[in-house]
């Protein structure tokens, strides 16, 4: 009989929704009506009919259950963790190389993005932290131009009593000494971080005391809170609450409260907070009521969510109902606001207040190079994994033909991964753990282990983990899982050889490889450019200090004259500012007073230019005996000169402070500052506002000159104990962040590339040892080591020329972009990408004519033998 | 190895019997040892007049079954049928009470009818 069926894709779509219990009874009831149909109407009628039917059947009691597997997940689950871990153990030098790079991948990568949090998490500790700001103020003025994070101290107690948005406000000011000279009986310390202070700090900060009473620790003169572990230092283990505390030799200050240490991540670090009301300790007393000078460090908090524009465009108010009569007739005054967490990331704040300042672009380069390292140590994963897959297909086959369905198969890989990830997750938190104390070395950075412990971390480790083992897991399981089981059983029948998604990934690692190496080679170049880079000057053998005692001053002369007398000192010179310490900036009048421009200008006696060696190019020296020098001399440097825009400087006039004078010499530009920095403009004259002293050392012997030098201040102030610096230590620190940044560099570069070629290596052992019967035939028909070498290699140097055309722009632009942060850099020349380049070919070169030489060496007849 | 879950329901989702279970139970009754869904639908059309569908029939066959009123087996392929099988229903006893259940209760309710409702002309 002649049977006509319904459409197909009817019948298909009907099986496709219809419980498997009930699919055949009602198909068989369509059918039948559908027979039905036809003898009796046209044929395309009968259709419709079926269709309106198949409609009407997709209701839910129809429908079948999707997930009716999951009734028996947890059994599942549990087989698949055994399988997986049975296979770990059935090839423990394969789980172990997985296992081993995975860690360290996952290790290097939370460590720099721990790095990065850490960072960006400045300041975000305090309650409300979106909410504080620090007022900072521009005075603009005739004698001196300065960015200041400091206004007025009565600003803070203003804007507190008379804005409605402003709920608390808080003041840190600076004390007068440079060092701070604290004593407790016997032990003296000069010491950090030390502030005049109010209580307003408790209101604005989450700083919370440890022991004291937040209202009446700063309320009275002469008190003093200290950190938890200054509090170790001077007291030990006891009390220290009402214990007291010499300090400067001015003032006996009763310890009214202990305050846990400021957190790694505050830009605000300090030691001790000495009540703002304790007398002698500012240069001047009634500063508190000064609206003349900016003095204090002022903090506010504003109502929640208030816009920061609210109280700025009230503060020129409060410049022209207080400070008016301070200002001179051309200055001006500008008051503005700065969120407290943008504080450790902006550049131009000298590091007055704070810890460390901190560069944003690291933050952002450095968790790229985190991913970098990640994804090469995944990949290495995908790649060996996929490459292995020929191992794993007769499983796969078998496993079908008993009835795994692709979903089944898909979950064993993933489970597989997944736990080689989880297993490679837990070891490198006990890694993370163990490697903190290097990192910290490492980093500059003062992590603990309870830094660790914050939802954002734990949420980025686990999200790493699972990424990591899905991005390996999902390759093999989308590919293996759809493979047919009559080619999985068939031997040969599924190549695995080409792997072009293999290529794909290697491309990648190469192309991550390739950009580490170079921006490493160029950031290394640039941080030897910058610490080799002529100063201009000579800063070896020299030691300073900062003096602001006017009690040291008038006693100057004859300590320099003491000093003079032992040949082991070759200078004495006292200034306003030497290199590295900044002097006055201010606004230079010339041509008669009809032009301004900004210059910097330090005031210095006689033996200034001698001891730091400084050229001449034009001109002459001032001349201390000349009264004509002494009272309108200046020097200049060639920048000067430039900007100004005079050709032949000498003779020109130039007035600086209100002193009118000529230019008598022009010297060589040197670096003032950082290497980082632009030079520039500089003058100098004679004047004795002297706060530096710096002393040459002749002799090579530091130690019994030094000893000299301290008997003699000793023998002259005999209540503080001496204190200098190095010259050429103050340079270096210049460079700490791009040292730092260097040496992570260094330690990622290092570690990614071993990822990389470890991979590399792993899997040419592995494509070598699948073409082991096709080298050996090669080897037997005549073919020598180049012959197979060219099989292998020819392939990977296509590939990683391929990557590193990927790299070069990406790289390029990135380097560029760094390198144009600082104001003298090396060329990004082809150079550098050349050099890269080369060491990745001779890595490559290296490991897989390795490989193949191993394995070319073995007799072809091991290979060849059937048995 | 495999047990299917989802072939042995035993639970019994309450006995209420709408209209139309009724009337395919019943029918279920008449067509004895060749009721399966197209026959029923047949049966059922012969006899209340109505338009039924399949999978209206099919619907209240599961439910039933789910219920514990019926029972099936399957048996009988045809050749129109696309050599598929038919799925044969039989009440079970608990089917069979239920029937006797509604007959019982609709007779002791016509009896409650005050016999003057009948004899009105409306």
């Amino acid at each position: 009989m002649n049977r006509r069926n319904p459409p197909k894709a009817l019948i298909r779509f009907f099986r496709w929704y219809c419980r498997e219990d009930l699919v055949d009874a009602i198909e068989g009831d369509l059918l039948e009506l559908y027979s039905r149909h036809l003898a009796t109407r046209k044929t395309w009628k009968a259709n419709l009919f079926y269709f309106w039917n198949v409609l009407r059947f997709c209701q839910p009691i129809m429908i079948k259950k999707r997930n009716r597997n999951t009734q028996k997940s947890s059994t599942m689950w549990k087989n698949h963790f055994k399988i997986a871990l049975r296979l770990m153990k059935r090839q423990k030098a394969y789980a172990l190389t997985n296992i081993v790079g995975l860690s360290l991948g996952i290790t290097a990568s939370l460590f720099l993005f721990l790095y990065v949090t850490h960072e960006l998490s400045y300041d975000s500790f305090h309650e409300g932290a979106d909410d504080i700001y620090q007022v900072n103020a521009i005075s603009f003025n005739p004698e001196a131009n300065f960015y200041r994070q400091a206004v007025p101290a009565p600003v803070a107690d203003y804007l507190k009593n008379t804005f409605p948005e402003v709920v608390a406000s808080a003041k840190l000011t600076r004390t007068r000494f440079p060092d701070n000279l604290f004593r407790v009986d016997s032990k003296e310390y000069f010491e950090t971080g030390v502030f005049l202070a109010d209580a307003g700090l408790f209101d604005v900060f989450s700083f919370s005391l440890l022991m004291g009473d937040e209202k009446n620790a700063l309320s009275e003169p002469n008190q003093v809170i200290l950190t938890q572990s200054m509090a170790k230092k001077y007291f030990g283990d006891t009390d220290a609450i009402g214990e007291v505390i010499n300090y400067e030799n001015l003032a006996e200050l009763q310890v009214t409260g202990v305050i846990q240490d400021p957190p790694s991540n505050s830009s605000i670090q300090f030691n001790f907070l000495i009540s703002n009301t304790t007398p002698k300790l500012f240069y001047y007393d009634d500063w508190l009521n000064d609206w003349g000078s900016s003095t204090t460090g002022t903090f506010v908090k504003l109502i929640e969510g208030t816009e920061a524009s609210v109280s700025e465009s009230k503060f020129p108010d409060i410049v022209n109902s207080f400070m008016l009569e301070d200002l001179d007739d051309d200055e001006e005054y500008v008051m503005s606001m700065q969120p407290i967490q943008t504080l450790h990331f902006e550049p131009h704040i000298t590091p007055d207040l704070r810890g460390t300042n901190s560069n944003k672009r690291y933050s952002y380069v450095i968790p790229l190079i985190g991913v970098f390292i990640l994804l090469i140590a995944a990949f290495n994963y995908v790649n060996l994994t996929t490459a292995r897959m020929t191992d794993r297909l007769k499983e796969v086959g078998v496993r079908k033909v008993v009835g795994s369905s692709r979903k089944n198969l898909r979950s064993q890989f993933l489970v597989e991964t997944m736990t080689t990830a989880v297993v490679s997750l837990l070891i490198s938190v006990v890694f993370l753990v163990l490697l903190l104390e290097p990192f910290n070395v490492l980093t500059g950075k003062s992590l603990v282990f309870d830094d660790l412990i914050n939802p954002r971390f734990g949420a980025l480790v686990v999200g790493t983990g699972l990424f990591i083992g899905l991005l390996s897991g999902i390759y093999p399981a989308l590919v293996l899982s759809k493979i047919r089981p009559i080619k999985a059983l068939q031997k040969g029948a599924v190549s695995m050889k080409r792997g072009g998604f293999r290529n794909v990934l290697l491309v990648i690692q190469f192309a991550a490889a390739f950009s580490m190496i170079t921006a490493t080679l160029v950031v290394n170049q640039q941080i030897d450019f910058l610490s080799n880079k002529p100063l201009g000057f000579d800063k070896e053998q020299v030691i300073y200090f900062n003096f602001a005692d006017r009690a040291f001053w008038s006693k100057a002369e004859a300590f320099k004259n003491e000093l003079k007398k032992n040949p082991s000192i070759e200078y004495v010179s006292f200034a306003s500012g030497i290199p590295g310490n900044a002097g006055y900036g201010s606004t230079a009048k010339v041509d008669n007073g009809t032009r301004e421009f900004e210059i910097r200008h330090i005031m210095h006696d006689e033996d200034y230019m001698d001891l730091f060696g400084f050229e001449l190019v034009d001109g002459r020296a001032l001349d201390f005996e000349l009264s004509t020098d002494k009272n309108a001399g200046y020097l200049i440097n060639e920048t000067a000169a430039k900007q100004i825009g005079w050709d032949d400087p000498i003779g020109k006039d130039l007035e600086l402070w209100s002193k009118k004078g000529q230019v008598v010499g022009v010297l060589k530009d040197f670096h003032f500052e950082s290497t980082k920095m632009p030079i520039g403009p500089m003058a100098f004259h004679i004047d004795s506002r002297y706060r530096i002293v710096s002393i040459k050392l002749a002799t090579k012997d530091f130690a019994e000159t030094i000893d000299f030098i301290e008997k003699e201040w000793n023998a002259m102030i005999p209540d503080r104990p001496f204190q200098f610096q190095f010259l050429d230590s103050r340079f270096k620190e210049y460079f700490e962040e791009e040292r730092r940044f260097g040496g992570i560099m260094d330690a990622a570069t290092l570690l990614g590339l071993t990822l990389a070629f470890s991979g590399l290596f792993g899997l040419m052992a592995f494509l070598i040892n699948k073409r082991a019967k096709e080298i050996s035939i090669r080897k037997v028909l005549g073919a020598n080591l180049k012959n197979v070498l060219q099989l292998f290699l020819g392939k990977m140097v296509l590939i990683s020329l391929i990557a590193v055309v990927i790299a070069v722009p990406v790289a390029y632009w990135g380097l560029s972009d760094w390198l144009g942060g600082f104001a003298y850099h090396v060329e990004l020349t082809g150079l550098s990408f050349l050099l890269a380049l080369g060491i990745m070919m001779s890595i490559i070169l290296i490991v897989v004519s390795g490989q193949v030489t191993r394995s070319t060496s073995k007799n072809p007849v091991d290979n060849l033998r059937y048995e | 190895m495999l047990v299917d879950k989802g072939e042995t329901n035993t639970s019994m989702k309450g006995t209420y019997l709408g209209e139309f279970e009724e009337l395919v139970l019943l029918t279920v009754g008449i067509l004895y040892d060749d009721a399966y869904g197209l026959a029923i639908t047949d049966e059922l059309e012969k006899q209340t007049g109505r338009n039924v569908t399949i999978s209206s029939v099919h619907k209240a066959l599961v439910r039933l079954e789910d219920k514990g009123f019926l029972k099936s087996y399957m048996g009988g392929a045809t050749e129109e049928r696309g050599g598929r099988k038919k799925r044969l229903y039989q009440l079970t006893a608990s089917g069979k009470k239920q029937v006797n259940q509604a007959k019982e209760l609709r007779n002791n309710m016509w009896n409650a009818v005050p016999k003057v409702v009948w004899q009105g002309n409306s």
